[in-house]
């Protein structure tokens, strides 16, 4: 059986999603962040990176976390939003630094909550937690007023090596 | 890459700054840029004249929060589909469109209460680029919140 890389983020205390290997660009440890006035408090920050101003987004307070995490790390991830469209980039918030794992299709999962429905493209367990699978292009490009929970969670998981390249 | 709501053709923007924020807007829409000292006293109000109107400068502080007790000197004047209000900055720059690579926010960054669409780096600064419009929303809103109108006919 086929395994893939995936990058796990500590998004809130014990709280984990994760990202293709091959999306992850560089972590950083408390980089230098440009604060965005009104903009919603889930994406509300712009990280350096390269000579170029990218978004930071909170998967923490965007799950609706009430925890009063410290993310001292930012995760720099990049993705394509078709294949003949440019690369972009954008960075997300983690507790802790990220950690690598193995993942192979045994280790599928439904979505943990219908939060996610729309934003990540699959899901694994990893020992006692059930970590979702970013859909990168659908986190970033999605406006704020539009990334809300919807009633039918029912994703179709595909192979999860599939959803990790 | 031009923001596509920003007309292409605009000779350039007014880069305006509240506390660390840098706010540009369409230099089309900034029909003037005055000084705190053009103002005068209107029932206990600084207000400019503008038109035969009084126009009442607006304090907001950088994160776009209303400031009750203006300190900056510079008043940048906008106008909008509602008419034209007026904004206390603590400094303004007009620069040419040519001089500036306006880059759109990812849609990520946009929401109900966002107001920036757009960023550009000028110099060591990013600078975010708004709408009249919106800016306009904000500004009466605070105002109104503390003062009642905006504007108000000196006859």
């Amino acid at each position: 059986m086929a395994s893939s890389r995936a990058i796990l983020i500590e998004y809130a205390s014990g709280q984990y999603a994760a990202v293709a290997f091959a999306h992850m660009e560089e972590s950083l440890d408390a980089p230098a962040l440009i604060h965005v006035p009104l903009a919603p408090p889930n994406c509300d920050a712009l990280l350096e990176w390269n000579g170029d101003w990218i978004p930071l987004f909170d998967l923490g307070i965007w799950c609706g976390s009430q925890e009063q995490d410290v993310k001292r790390f930012c995760v720099v991830v990049s993705y394509r939003q078709n294949c003949d469209t440019p690369r972009c980039y954008g960075s997300l918030r983690s507790v802790t630094f990220p950690r690598i794992v193995e993942v192979d299709d045994s280790a599928a999962a439904p979505l943990p909550d219908p939060l996610w429905n729309g934003f990540a493209k699959a899901c694994f367990r990893d020992g006692d937690r059930v970590i979702p699978v970013l859909d990168l292009p659908a986190l970033f490009e999605t406006p704020c007023k539009q990334a809300v929970p919807v009633a039918n969670s029912d994703i179709s998981i595909k192979s999860l090596e599939e959803n990790l390249v | 890459m031009a923001y596509p709501s920003q007309p292409e053709t605009t000779p350039g923007y007014v880069a305006a700054r509240l506390d660390d924020t840098t706010l540009l807007i369409n230099l089309l829409a900034v029909p003037d840029i005055r000084n705190d000292a053009d103002t005068v006293q209107n029932n206990g109000r600084k207000v400019l004249r503008r038109s035969g109107r009084y126009l009442e400068p607006v304090s907001l502080a950088g994160s776009m929060q209303s400031l009750a007790n203006g300190r900056r000197t510079q008043i940048l004047i906008v106008a909008d589909k509602t008419g034209e209000f007026a904004l206390y900055c603590d400094d303004i720059r007009v620069l040419p469109a040519a001089k500036l690579n306006i880059q759109p926010l990812r849609r990520c960054m946009s929401g109900p209460t966002s107001l920036f669409i757009g960023m550009a780096k000028i110099g060591e600064t990013i600078a975010f680029l708004c709408n009249a419009e919106d800016l306009g929303t904000i500004t009466r809103q605070f105002w109104e919140q503390e003062h009642g109108k905006l504007t108000s006919n000196p006859d």
